[in-house]
Order: structure tokens, then C-alpha cells, then sequence
């Protein structure tokens, strides 16, 4: 059937302001469109075949002459005068044709074979051609023909009634569906390729250099699904195959493309880890039974788990659904899981109000490096949980009007490739519809980065309880100082930008470099200060002690293998940091650092990773620029 | 019209003091601990449901999934219930008239199923029932 490159040439996006229904409609039409078979005549012949008019060029020459090659430099030689093509639609239109579209070169048209036929006194005949099919597929597909022209598919118009407007029509052809490749494509405007540019914005090269890429943690993702892509596929990521939620079917097919999209966010930030795909997705494309999703994938007992969806709850108290969620969310963290959420674009997100989450707004980064918050991702003081801030800390998120900032692989015709094909940026993503990538973000893709983040941090120190990561990610992070956040209900001007941590960014775009070597140290050095009486050096504890005691100080209270010297340096230190001996990692872990150990069969028992020299030199440099103490 | 999509709740318990999670105690990660009910109220909780014909999701504790028709649920809870454009069931509030009017108002949230119709033992046991809500993936111009 000939109508692939109609398809393709019409990029719809006047719909894109239509939210969550223009979303579902948008999959529900494609899921509809990819299901239906052309509808035939009697003879065979599809009821509208599509070609493209050309009216007369003003150089004289048509475009169809044989052997002519049309290009940038001779293309206005085939320019068509306006009134000359306004005058070749009345005309095909008063012939019973569909006109479709129009430049100056060109008329999309759709008719029946007998129109065809009719109008331009000839003869449609249908030809098997080989073709190449999507998925790179040879195989041969049914063409239309004239049987009288030199030129495959080309109708003469030399001898019908609109000869004096039109110098050819071309019948289309059909094009295959454009195999994704895994390189992203050009785009001429400011953005971010996965996985390069968001590792670097995320600070996580530097992280990968030294070794630590995630590997061995297991991060699920509750979205709409997970699709093949050359980008993951011949990177060599590590994706298991997608875990179906309740109502949800085809575990292989992401149709809205967002879960395939942003889990290249992850993998950006951490390439190794192993990718674990809960879909929420049904077949209409709309999230469906997320709390179930979210208890299946908090069943895999992963280490981190990453949720780019929300409910807008403004003020509480919460209703009974999100007192489930929030349940699931609760006992999730509480068994060890890292619970990383977006804080929404434009809503006052849920659950990344709840304090125990990881909730993450958005940073826009210029192609100068400077950042500032992205007036595109929520900021907000929750109304729900008096004193809570959201977001903790950001990741990269584009700008109003539509954050097409980070070009995102995903299944070729997806809702998303489809919706933000074509067009000038920002309004479009200027890729074509069905290439299999599109240019999007949000504080969707934000929340994956930061969970991928996590996972570095977890390599680093397995040992460390969902509070710790955040409170590592917070500390390290980059301050933000500029610009605001998404304006709300409730919120109109959005949370500006200041000087430290703010409701706009939170603690500011997440440095995973800095983060790493926190946790390193972090798993190294352990406090002691909760297991020491509250006020060493201690004197003799007089009434306390029999007199006749010899009264050594309180030894006792600490182990005595350790090599108690620097005792000082833990309680609040201040530079300058005399002792980075302590700092080259003790062999002893000598206890947690959170409040015990955590229910659940959970790997995390390791020592983390050893501090190298080089880590020295950058912890020094950290603590020396850090305004408040590291540990 | 196909047919309605099956449908997804969560079964809230009390715990084993009697609190209710997110009414009586906050919940977080700190207080879901305590907030946990009896193993043998789980199990009679889930045992009931499953009599009952539900599917039960995964493996019960403070909230058991269950899943089942639109013509089941509406049976064993006495109640109707909507599919909305937004893929979510919410309850469909009775009409009601006077004093009723109130209590259905107070009861407004259209995300939890009433327990009125519940064995006494199961409905004491039984904090909330809720329906899965209507969620929106955080991309551009998708609101929350």
C-alpha cells in the first residue's frame, strides 16, 4: 500500500497540548492504524491511492523528466507559481480528488483507481517490487503503475484535462518504516545524545573512569514498557526481559516509547547496571494498576527503583490510593530499595512528596555548561508532609515549551516519535516520525539519571541505607542558582533559583563524580561519634565509679583495635583536614552507619569500593570546597 | 464496546494495634514496621478474598492486591463502579437523599471501595480499600 510517505510527511503536533488524553488517544489511534487493513475495490486496488501532482515549474522543465536529478542547487527551478497551484487544487478537487497537502513544488492527492483512470485517461496496473521492510527485511511488496510511461509510477497528464496545470503525477511508492539505528540523529538546535552528553551533565564520567559504571545493581523501572533498540542492543546493556503489571499485555512492545526513552537515562549514568522493566502501560498506551506495577518490581528486590509518574495531590489528607501507593512506597525503602520518583512537570507530584523517596526536579544545562532550574520540572514545599521539600536534588531537564532537550531512542512510530516528529524546535523535534528517536525529556528522564546515580553510589558503598544515598546525593550536588521552577496551581510564578538549596532544584543538578567519592568515604570512615559518651575527653566519672578504682578514662566505650588517634576529626570537621591517613580505608567495617540492619535478603553487605590516590586528591579538593562538613 | 478491563485494589490492613496506615499513622518508611498487621490476619484477610474469587497479587502483607471482574467486585462489595477516559474504575457515588447525602459526601473519595458489605471479621480487619488511580507519566505536556 502506497501511503507510508504521506504518513510520514504529515507531522502532526497540534495535538501536543492535549495531556494524558492526547497521549492515550495518540496510542489508542496507533494501536487502531497499525491493526487495519486497507480497504480494497473489487479488483484488488486499495479504495484511495496517494501520489503526488506536480504543477508546472516555472523553470520550463518538469521534475520528472527522466534522468534529471532534482537537488538543493537547481530545486527552485521547480518551484511552481502560487496561483498556479491554488488554481491545480480547484482543479483536482472539481476532479474528485482528496488534496492532502501542498507546497509550491508539490500536491499530496488520494483517489479511487477509476479517478485515476478517469481523469487522466490511463491504466492503473499493480506490480510486485522487491522492497525493503521495516526491520531491514527484504521482501517485495505491491506497487501501482501506468503502463505507458517511461518512468515507474509516473502519470503523464500531456493528454488529460488538466494539462495546462499539472506536468506529472508521481503514484507513491511504499517506503519501509525507518530501521532505528543506535546513534541518534543530527538535530541542529541545543540538545543532549544518550549516553555521552547526559553522563557528562550528570558529572558521571569522571565516576566511570574510576571504575564504578553500576555494575552488579539491579535497577527496575515502572513505565510503559521496554522495547528492542539498536541503542541498547549493540551497547551491550543489560536488560531482562519486562515484568507485565496487571492489565497489561505484550511485554516486548513499548507503543508510547517513554519507558524504552528513558531508561537510556539510566544507562547513561550507569552503563552497567541491569536494567529490570515493569510495564504500567496497557494497550492503549495509558499507565494502568501502577501500584500493583510498583509492589511487582519492588518484589524483584532490585536495588534502586526508578518511577517517572505521578499524581498531582495539592493538599491532603491523601485518598485511599495513594495511601496504597504510598504503602508499597514505604515498605519498599524500608526493606533497603532506593525509591526514586519525579517530581512532575507542572503538578504537585506524588508520590515524590513523600519524604522517604529520592524526588527529582529538573536542571537545564547550556551548551557552555552553566545551568539553570528548569522552568519546565515542579518545585514545590508539599502541602501533604509539612516541611518537605521537592525535589531533593535534579538531574537534566529541557525547557518550556515542550522540553524536547535529550534525543531518546525508542520503538520506531511510538506514540512519542510519532507526536514530536517534524516541525521547528522547540514546537518539533525536527527527527522524522517514525525513525525511532525523539527528542523529549522532562522530569521523567531527570528521575532515571538520579536512579542510575544511585546505582553508582550503592557500587561504591553497598552498604548504605536509601537515606544515606540521598543524603550523599544532596551533599554533593551542584548548586543551582539561577532561574525557577514550573509554575503550579496554586504557584504561579514557579519556585525561583537562590543561592543553596532551594524549592526550585532542590540541592541543585546531581554531580555523580562527587557522589562517588562521598560514598567511598563514606564506607571507609565511620563515625564514631554515636557510639562515644557525649562529651570526651571524659573525667573521671567520680560518682559513678567505686572509689577505690584506678580510673582510666572510658576506654571500654571503643573498641580497642581501633587506632583511636584521630578521634578529633569526626566531630564536626573543620578544615584544615589534618587526617586523610584515616581516610585510607580501614579494613574493619566497624558498624553500620545507619540505625541497624535491614530486613530482607539484600546483597549489600560488601565493604565498597577502596579509595585510590587519586580519590584523595579529589576528596581533598572536595573538602576543601565543601561548606559544610562531609562526614 | 469490549469488554471492561479487570480490576485492580489493594486491600489496606489495620495493624495489629488497630491503626490505620496513612489515617491513624503516617506512613513511611519508619513507621510501616509497626504499621504491619498479624501474619494470621493477612492470611485470613487473603484467604477470604481468594474464596471469594479474586485473584490475589503477589504476596500479601500491610496491602494485599487483588484483581477480578467489574461484575465481581461490584457483587462482594455492593457497590458500581466506573471506567473512566482516564483508564481508572473510580466508585460511583449512590444518590442519595437528606442525612444520606452527607454521609455519601464524606465518603466522596472515589478511590476507596466501602467494606460495608464485608464479613465483620474481615471488615475490622480491613483498614481501606483502594482502587488503582489514575497516574500520568511526567513527560512534556502530559499533566500530572
Amino acid at each position: 500500500m502506497a501511503t507510508t510517505k504521506k504518513r510520514s510527511s504529515k507531522k502532526a503536533k497540534s495535538g501536543r497540548r492535549s495531556a494524558a488524553k492526547s497521549v492515550r488517544s495518540k496510542a489508542a489511534k496507533t494501536a487502531r492504524s497499525k491493526a487495519a487493513k486497507p480497504r480494497k475495490d473489487s479488483s484488488g486496488f486499495p479504495e484511495r491511492i496517494f501520489a503526488v501532482a506536480s504543477p508546472h515549474s516555472l523553470g520550463g522543465v518538469s521534475m520528472f523528466t527522466q534522468g534529471l536529478t532534482v537537488d538543493a542547487s537547481n530545486v527552485h527551478a521547480f518551484e511552481s507559481d502560487e496561483e498556479l497551484v491554488r488554481r491545480s487544487i480547484a482543479r483536482l478537487q472539481e476532479a474528485g480528488f482528496e488534496v492532502l497537502y501542498a507546497t509550491t513544488r508539490t500536491i499530496n492527492i488520494a483517489g479511487s483507481r477509476a479517478t485515476f483512470e478517469r481523469v487522466f485517461s490511463t491504466k492503473l496496473v499493480s506490480v510486485e517490487r522487491q522492497a525493503i521492510k521495516s526491520g531491514g527485511e527484504v521482501g517485495t511488496t505491491t506497487c501501482f503503475d501506468v503502463a505507458d510511461t517511461p518512468v515507474f509510477g509516473l502519470i503523464e497528464t500531456a493528454n488529460s484535462g488538466l494539462a495546462d496545470v499539472l506536468e506529472g503525477v508521481a503514484i507513491e511508492q511504499p517506503y519501509a518504516l525507518q530501521t532505528p539505528t543506535a546513534f541518534p540523529p543530527p538535530a541542529r538546535y541545543w540538545h543532549l545524545d544518550v549516553p555521552a552528553d547526559v553522563s557528562l551533565g550528570c558529572n558521571a564520567d569522571r565516576a566511570h573512569r574510576s571504575g564504578v559504571t553500576g555494575l552488579g545493581i539491579r535497577i527496575a523501572m515502572v513505565d510503559t514498557g521496554q522495547a528492542v533498540h539498536p541503542f541498547f542492543t549493540e551497547r551491550g546493556y543489560r536488560v531482562e526481559p519486562t515484568v507485565l503489571g496487571p492489565g497489561t499485555v505484550d511485554a516486548h512492545i513499548d507503543s508510547v516509547g517513554h519507558g524504552t526513552g528513558e531508561s537510556a537515562n539510566i544507562f547513561s549514568t550507569a552503563p552497567d547496571i541491569t536494567l529490570l522493566p515493569v510495564k504500567c502501560a496497557n494497550a492503549s498506551g495509558g499507565l494502568v494498576n501502577t501500584t500493583a506495577a510498583f509492589a511487582a518490581a519492588a518484589a524483584l528486590n532490585p536495588t534502586v527503583i526508578s518511577c517517572s509518574w505521578s499524581r498531582n495531590i495539592q493538599n491532603g489528607p491523601l485518598d485511599a490510593a495513594a495511601n496504597a501507593l504510598a504503602t508499597e512506597v514505604a515498605a519498599a525503602v524500608n526493606a533497603g530499595i532506593i525509591v526514586c520518583f519525579s517530581a512532575s512537570n507542572g503538578g504537585w507530584g506524588f508520590p515524590a512528596q513523600m519524604p522517604d523517596v529520592v524526588a527529582v526536579g529538573g536542571v537545564f544545562m547550556e551548551r557552555d555548561g552553566s545551568m539553570r532550574a528548569s522552568d519546565y520540572a515542579s518545585g514545590f514545599m508539599s502541602n501533604v508532609y509539612p516541611g518537605r521539600r521537592v525535589p531533593d536534588v535534579s538531574g537534566l531537564v529541557g525547557m518550556r515549551p515542550n522540553a524536547m532537550y535529550i534525543m531518546l531512542p525508542l520503538s520506531e512510530g511510538a506514540v512519542i516519535d510519532a507526536g514530536n516528529a517534524g516541525g521547528t524546535h522547540p514546537n518539533g523535534d525536527e527527527t522524522p516520525n517514525n525513525d525511532g528517536w525523539a527528542a523529549f525529556s522532562g522530569t521523567s528522564a531527570s528521575c532515571p539519571q538520579i536512579a542510575g546515580v544511585c546505582a553508582l553510589i550503592k557500587q561504591a558503598c553497598p552498604r548504605l541505607t536509601p537515606a544515606e544515598v540521598k543524603d550523599i546525593l544532596m551533599t554533593t550536588a551542584r548548586d543551582v542558582t539561577v532561574g525557577s521552577s514550573s509554575p503550579l496551581t496554586g504557584l504561579p510564578g514557579g519556585s525561583p533559583a537562590g543561592v543553596g538549596p532551594d524549592n526550585a532544584t532542590g540541592a541543585g543538578m546531581v554531580d555523580a563524580h562527587r557522589a562517588v567519592l562521598l560514598a567511598k568515604l563514606r564506607c571507609s570512615v565511620v563515625p564514631l561519634i554515636p557510639f562515644l559518651p557525649p562529651r570526651l575527653p571524659l573525667q573521671p566519672l567520680i560518682p559513678f565509679v567505686t572509689p577505690q578504682l584506678p580510673l582510666q578514662p572510658l576506654i571500654p566505650f571503643v573498641t580497642p583495635r581501633l587506632p583511636l588517634q584521630p578521634l578529633i576529626p569526626f566531630v564536626t570537621p573543620r578544615l584544615p583536614l589534618q587526617p586523610l591517613v584515616p581516610f585510607v580505608a580501614p579494613r574493619l567495617p566497624l558498624a553500620p552507619i545507619g540505625p541497624g540492619p535491614l530486613p530482607g535478603p539484600r546483597p549489600d553487605s560488601g565493604e565498597g569500593l577502596a579509595i585510590t590516590a587519586e580519590d584523595v586528591t579529589a576528596l581533598e579538593q572536595m573538602l576543601l570546597h565543601s561548606k559544610k562538613p562531609l562526614l | 464496546m469490549g469488554k471492561p478491563p479487570t480490576v485492580v485494589a489493594r486491600v489496606l490492613l489495620r495493624s495489629a494495634e488497630g491503626d490505620r496506615p496513612g489515617i491513624d499513622v503516617p506512613i513511611t518508611a519508619g513507621t510501616v514496621g509497626r504499621l504491619a498487621p498479624p501474619a494470621e490476619t493477612v492470611a485470613a484477610v487473603a484467604d477470604h478474598f481468594r474464596r471469594a474469587g479474586f485473584e490475589v497479587l503477589g504476596t500479601p502483607g500491610i496491602t494485599i492486591g487483588i484483581l477480578g471482574t467489574k461484575a465481581l467486585f461490584e457483587r462482594h462489595f455492593g457497590c458500581n463502579l466506573a471506567y473512566g477516559a482516564d483508564h481508572a474504575y473510580a466508585v460511583r457515588q449512590p444518590r442519595r437523599s437528606g442525612a444520606a447525602t452527607s454521609a455519601a459526601k464524606s465518603r466522596a473519595d472515589p478511590t476507596s471501595i466501602p467494606t460495608d458489605d464485608l464479613p465483620a471479621p474481615i471488615r475490622r480487619a480491613v483498614s481501606q480499600i483502594a482502587l488503582e488511580a489514575a497516574v500520568s507519566i511526567d513527560q512534556q505536556e502530559v499533566d500530572p
